[in-house]
């Protein structure tokens, strides 16, 4: 049985699971100095645990659980590691309200960050695992930007990246030294492994950068890279599509996304050649 | 770098004609749990409601459509699915 | 045995009076967050020490939690509030009288129990007659009953008190509508006029007198077999009983507990409310209520069940004892709803379907999302 606390900043999680697996993805996606002693207090309490019922002698299956709360269905016991990862997202979308939210990848050169919302499919962690890796640029989130209300600033919220199907090679190629989770198969997102994020990015956890640009990515394999400038009509849907806990901050929220979209710019970026994409951030957006 | 502006479709309203006026409608107010913001770029207004989390984008400007005295057919449907939603709240009811 | 940071005993009486946590330090904070959180219970002390001015002096890590806690049940308030007025929008051409009970009805007039309370579902009573107009009449404006099987949907239709639960389609908030207070499979359904009558209009909306409101809290909390909220739901009554505090008030209970056949659940609201948050009861009425109901050895019975059913049940206070007090309380709900005949037929049924879960999974009931 693993019960360890991990300083995710902003939070401090408990996490408890006894499927061997899982104990093994953590100790390898997350540096040595997260594991804090449990005198600090945890905000969430969570875990994965193989499930009851007779039917664990068939088909194994793993429950999430937040504080003694199964928010989910079970899934197959090799989903384990993968459903701790979202099920931490999970509970921060659901209990932080100390942040606006957003569905989105975010990375900044420096402190210059750059919003990367986009539905299941459109390149969002791929664009994100790639960007994060380059000289200069860290990742402060892959699935959500944890924006402080009416601001333009971003709080890190540095975790493993979750790749899906073909990006797997993709990004193995570029980054052959990087370390990877075990494969969760055929979960509803694919075949997905965990991607550990550059040293940079988990030196500078606890470092706020400020949005600058939204970008919604989208991968057309036919397409190198079509850019098209959003008016803020259309960038404030957009984004507002992708926000998490909107309902929940009601005016400030509103406010919130209002201002990201009056001082930033906002593209809508069709490509399939991540380098040309990087290299218009760095010369017309930054 | 070449940036090519292309047309965009992903949007709820587009502007709606301005077609000759048919009938005299209900008079719809905007609720007050609706935020409206004005984009200072001219690509119109933005709804928002406060109990629902609802976003709702419009090119037209809301606020002089709701002044004007007759509507088209279209101009009304979109109020009635905006009443719908709980944006605007019609003379009839309270809310 | 498990080294526990906070007592029981300390829990309750912060819901007494929310300033006994103002010494804790964050280790124990962090027990009573997850315990509070676990019940439903967090806002409700979040907002009962920003009433008294206590929140700024406690540590970043409480103000944290307390404070995320707060907005959340704001928000669910003001869900209840616009789903209740949408309600109304739906349904204003056939003069729909609507009474709010539990949580909704706290919300809307504003008593002290609905501070901080979180709430789910909107309960809401309409007179028997219109329950069909209402229910097609929501229907078209998207709040559709949830997928149960056909035994769910006929128990809910000939013996429940209430049609199954409405979901809207957009905003997934969920109706339960009422015709009346409990079961009518149970023989004990009360004629509704002995509740509705007087009562008191808000928006629109019609809230049930105080001590009717009070008497269906009662009511609706030990004619159960689910005791998921137990302290929460006993801590309600707990602030319905402080707050309305009057000779009259009491009288009203009283009068109408009798009426209505209901004074065990009064004697047990009041033995069990004093017990865990030392409620004050008029003697008067708590001596008639004990003669009739005061039992030596069924108390010691009543005593087992419902010090554990309405107690905190996160897993860190967890024992063997609390599992046998639950499944007790189950046995003694469900016997108080149904007649023995139909018991049987039900727990044939129910207990098919939960060899079917131990034997394949929880899921296997439970139809498949499409994504």
């Amino acid at each position: 049985m693993m019960r360890i606390r991990l300083e995710l900043p902003p939070f401090i999680f408990d996490i408890h699971s006894s499927v061997g697996f899982v104990e093994q993805n953590i100790h390898n996606m997350y540096p040595d100095d997260l594991f804090i002693n449990p005198s600090r207090p945890a905000d969430y309490f969570v875990g994965v645990e193989k499930a009851n019922g007779l039917r664990k002698f068939i088909r194994p299956q793993a429950s999430f659980s937040f504080d003694a709360i199964e928010p989910f269905k079970t899934l197959p016991l090799n989903h384990a590691y993968a459903s701790l990862e979202w099920g931490i997202n999970y509970v921060v979308a659901n209990q932080s309200l100390q942040y606006v939210i957003l569905h989105s990848g975010i990375v900044a050169k420096g402190d210059n960050a750059v919003l990367l919302p986009g539905p299941p499919g459109s390149g969002k962690s791929t664009m994100t695992a790639y960007l994060s890796g380059r000289q200069g640029w860290r990742l402060l989130s892959d699935e959500m930007a944890l924006i402080l209300p009416e601001t333009l600033k971003v709080q890190p919220f540095v975790r493993p990246i979750c790749l899906k199907n073909n990006s797997v090679d993709l990004v193995k190629r570029w980054y052959p030294e990087a370390k990877f989770s075990t494969v969760a198969r055929n979960t509803h997102k694919g075949d997905v492994v965990h991607l550990c994020p550059a040293d940079s990015s988990w030196q500078q956890r606890d470092e706020l950068a400020s949005v600058k640009a939204i970008v919604f990515p989208r991968y057309d394999e036919r397409i190198d890279l079509e850019i098209t400038e959003l008016n803020q009509n259309q960038g404030f849907m957009q984004l507002a599509q992708n926000a998490v806990n909107l309902n929940l901050h009601g005016q400030q929220g509103f406010n919130t996304l209002v201002s990201l979209i009056e001082n930033c710019a906002v593209f809508e970026v069709v490509y399939n050649n991540v380098e040309a994409v990087k290299t218009f951030l760095e010369q017309d957006v930054l | 770098m070449i940036k090519k502006i292309t047309s965009w479709d992903v949007f709820h309203h587009e502007t709606l004609p301005c077609t000759a006026p048919t009938v005299s409608c209900p008079k719809y107010t905007i609720t007050d749990s609706t935020l409206l913001h004005k984009f200072a770029d001219g690509s119109g207004v933005v709804l928002y409601q406060k109990n629902t989390g609802a976003a709702t984008g419009l090119t037209l400007d809301i606020e002089d459509v709701l002044a004007g005295e007759n509507m088209d057919a279209d101009t009304l449907k979109l109020l009635n699915q905006l009443s719908a939603s709980g944006f605007l709240t019609s003379n009839h009811s309270k809310y | 045995m498990k080294q526990m940071l906070i007592e029981s005993k300390q829990i309750t009486a912060i819901l007494v009076d929310a300033s006994c946590c103002c010494t804790f330090n964050e280790y124990q904070w962090e027990t009573l967050i997850r315990v509070l959180r676990h019940e439903g219970l967090l806002a409700r002390v979040s907002a009962q020490l920003a009433q008294q001015g206590l929140l700024d002096d406690l540590p970043a890590y409480a103000q944290k939690h307390l404070h995320n806690a707060a907005i959340l049940a704001e928000k669910q308030h003001r869900s209840i509030v616009f789903e209740c007025q949408q309600i109304k929008k739906s349904t204003q051409q056939h003069g729909v009288k609507f009474y709010l009970l539990k949580g909704a009805a706290y919300v809307f007039c504003g008593n002290n129990t609905s501070w901080g309370r979180t709430c789910g579902d909107i309960d809401l009573l309409v007179d028997k007659s219109q329950i069909n107009v209402v229910e097609n009449t929501l229907l078209l404006h998207g709040w559709l009953a949830d997928d149960i099987d056909d035994y769910d949907n006929a128990y809910y239709r000939n013996w429940a008190h209430e049609i199954p639960p409405l979901k809207h389609t957009g905003r997934g908030s969920v109706i339960d509508l009422h015709h009346n207070l409990v079961p009518v499979v149970s023989g004990r359904a009360p004629k509704i006029e002995h509740f509705t009558d007087n009562a008191i209009e808000y928006d629109g909306f019609f809230v049930l007198p105080p001590a009717a409101m009070t008497l269906h809290s009662i009511v609706h909390l030990f004619i159960n077999e689910d005791f998921k909220h137990g302290l929460r739901d006993l801590n309600d009554i707990h602030l319905l009983f402080s707050e309305y505090n009057s000779e009259d008030f009491w009288h009203e209970l009283d009068n109408l507990a009798r009426k209505c056949g209901f004074t065990l659940e009064l004697y047990l609201a009041c033995r069990y409310s004093h017990r865990f948050f030392q409620t004050k009861i008029p003697c008067e009425l708590a001596s008639k209520l004990a003669q009739c109901h005061d039992n030596r050895l069924l108390n010691l019975l009543r005593d087992f069940i419902f010090s554990r059913v309405l107690n905190n049940k996160h897993p860190l206070y967890a024992r063997w004892s609390n599992s046998l007090a639950v499944t007790m309380a189950l046995v003694r709900g469900h016997y108080l709803k149904m007649p023995w005949p139909i018991l049987i037929r039900h727990t044939v049924h129910k207990s098919y379907r939960m060899s079917v879960r131990l034997l394949l999974g929880k899921s296997f009931f439970t139809k498949e999302q499409n994504s």
